[in-house]
């Protein structure tokens, strides 16, 4: 299958390419970029996603595109509510709310932080749980489970975690009141009790990164960020609570699909329309996962600021204020790239209410969107984008012309380029700890023996991914950090 | 009851970014006993002695969800119980109707393997061949 090309960064894929598709599809991307998508037939899943009832527009696929399990990781997919439009578990994915959190701080790379890196990475994989299986920061009973649910990041700051700047500071404000906590399975609530304030596994980290260089000066100092800053960035999203709200719903959503006939060429797309009861038990809880993973990332910045204060705060070496993060480390921002949300656009020249699923995309609202914290509403939306572990990563700010070309959604990543075992046989992971720290990169890992599975050579170059964002005008690049320290599950 | 170790076949495949699973078995009960065996093996959750047993039930429109809601239960109880896996016997009272005994342990140490967060209905297969069952699965890391 091979898109058509309509200009540098865009591709599309005819309406018929797939029978049934009802809409194009469109992948923004670089002749090599497209290239690898189609070899692992990512771009037929582009193709499927187009077939979904009530899409509109097109079936949108972002740079780092891959193969995915129904949708392509990469997809965005917008559903006309009022027109049948479907909403799809598959389309949002296990891990529902994963997102990007980037915290900056005052203190400087070179003056600061590099002579103590070593030791603050120790410190940050003490403090910070992480890997597989039990044991987050805060253990939740049933009461307080369904608390978070219902109140995001609201529930740790009433229990005096965190400051109140990191609410404003998160996407949503970090509560969707569409939370709906009875619409979450107990076992859901099991899987995720003593998970709450951990990393992960698999492809969540934290890094310890340093701005390297600033792109746009008035957008980096709207969000605090300049060259030689210190700043933390964080991917983890909503743990086996997520997984177990997907894996229950999209069982209920299978057959639902099927008994009312929608058709779907391939079955973890299955869908149900979004005003149908079933749609609207998943999107709350949905929403309850969303809220918890808004939770989880808040309580991991507080083990964050701790291990830093740990590190560099001598008790009265820096008085601190007490509304205010210590060693000014406040949020930039924190946005989700797993997620379904309903927004209105204009389409066909009127405004609709549509579904808008992102699955490894990130929203990326442009300047003066209402949604956006007001000291943001001036440059737009930030875009955290991490790159594969031990590269670069980006801050980058939504565009009002990304509205029109891909419903306000940019990138979420590098992107995966090779399989995890593939990974694992070019290099061990105590090579690539020894490659990293000859690099000068700070490694803490829980399973050494599974980090090659994230090594820089299994992903695609973020910056042409980022560069492609750009080129497309869905979104302006704003800076650029590289890492000094690694922390993984 | 034979220890998983002792079983035969399953294959584990290939995929950008997720791992999928080929199993076979003469008879669909041996079929979903080696994709067990198969989805510890990727876990890295198979535990030599169990001391609790427990006893599931699942039931789905068609055979191949039916193996998926299997594989999500073993999950379940990896992720949220922190079981380590020493056996497992199915017996499906229909083709769609299933009851299973796993005899498991609790632990609290990390899983020797990946982490899963489901198994996903994506290019989900379940065929009867001439030589018997074989089904494809792929899990979401």
């Amino acid at each position: 299958m091979q898109p058509e090309r309509i200009d540098e960064f865009e591709w599309r894929i005819p309406i018929g390419t797939v029978p049934g598709m009802r809409v194009p599809g469109v992948v923004f991307a670089t002749e090599e970029l497209i290239g690898k998508a189609v070899e692992d037939r990512a771009v037929e899943q582009v193709a499927n996603v187009a077939t979904l009832p009530g899409i509109v527009e097109a079936s949108y696929a972002m740079p780092d595109i891959h193969w995915g399990y129904g949708f392509p990781i990469g997809g965005v997919a917008a559903t006309d509510v009022d027109a049948g439009g479907v909403v799809s578990p598959g389309g949002v994915g296990f891990d529902i709310a994963c997102g990007v959190r980037l915290i900056r701080s005052d203190l400087d790379w070179e003056r600061d932080v590099k002579p103590r890196i070593g030791e603050l990475v120790r410190t940050l994989g003490q403090r910070v749980p992480r890997g597989t299986g039990k044991g987050g920061r805060l253990h939740l009973g049933r009461t307080t489970m369904d608390q978070v649910l219902a109140e995001g990041v609201r529930y740790p700051l009433a229990v005096g975690i965190g400051v109140e700047e990191d609410a404003e500071l998160c996407e949503d404000g970090g509560v969707l009141d569409t939370a709906v906590p009875e619409h979450v399975s107990d076992r859901a609530k099991d899987r995720g009790g003593d998970q709450l304030g951990s990393l992960g596994a698999g492809n969540h980290f934290l890094e310890v990164q340093v701005v390297e260089r600033v792109i746009d000066p008035d957008a980096a100092a709207a969000m605090g960020l300049e060259e030689g800053g210190v700043c933390v960035m964080l991917h983890s999203g909503s743990r086996g609570l997520g997984h177990q709200i997907c894996t229950d719903h999209l069982r209920v959503v299978d057959q639902a699909s099927r008994r009312l006939g929608i058709e779907v060429p391939d079955r973890q797309l299955a869908c149900v329309p979004v005003t149908d009861v079933v749609a609207q038990r998943y999107l709350g809880a949905m929403a309850a996962a969303a809220n918890f993973a808004r939770a989880n990332r808040h309580v991991l910045t507080h083990a964050i600021r701790e291990s830093f204060a740990a590190v560099f705060e001598k008790a009265g070496e820096r008085p601190r204020k007490g509304s205010s993060p210590p060693l000014g480390m406040s949020m930039v921002y924190d946005v989700a790239h797993n997620l379904a949300k309903v927004e209105e656009y204009k389409v066909g020249g009127r405004v609709r209410t549509l579904c808008v699923h992102r699955k490894g995309a990130t929203r990326a609202f442009g300047p003066e969107h209402p949604a956006i914290p007001a000291r943001y509403r001036r440059i737009g939306q930030p875009v955290i984008i991490p790159g594969s572990m031990g590269s670069a990563s980006y801050v980058l700010v939504g565009t009002t012309e990304a509205a029109r070309k891909s419903f306000s959604s940019a990138c979420h990543g590098a992107g995966r380029a090779m399989s995890r075992t593939k990974a694992r046989r070019v290099m061990s992971g105590v090579d690539l700890v020894k490659q990293l720290e000859g690099r000068g990169i700070a490694v803490a890992a829980s399973q050494p023996k599974l980090l090659a599975e994230e090594a820089p050579y299994a992903y695609k170059d973020v910056s042409q991914v980022v560069r492609t964002c750009e080129g497309a005008g869905l979104s302006r690049t704003v800076a650029r950090l590289v890492p000094v320290g690694v922390v993984k599950g | 009851m034979a220890g998983l170790e002792e079983r035969p076949p399953f294959e584990i495949l290939e995929h950008t970014a997720d791992i999928g699973l080929r199993a076979r078995g003469r008879t669909p009960e041996e079929l979903f006993e080696n994709a067990a065996a198969g989805l510890l093996e990727i876990l890295g959750a198979a535990a030599r002695e169990g001391s609790t047993d427990v006893e599931i039930t699942e039931e789905a429109d068609d055979p191949a969800a039916l193996l998926v809601h299997f594989l999500d239960e073993l999950i379940y109880l990896v992720d949220a119980r922190g079981a380590r896996i020493a056996a497992i016997t199915v017996r499906l009272q229909a083709p769609t109707r299933l009851r299973a005994r796993v005899t498991w342990t609790a632990s609290g140490e990390p899983l020797g393997g990946t982490e899963l967060k489901a198994a996903t209905f994506h290019q989900l297969s379940l065929e009867e061949r001439p030589d018997g069952y074989v089904a494809t699965v792929f899990f979401d890391v």
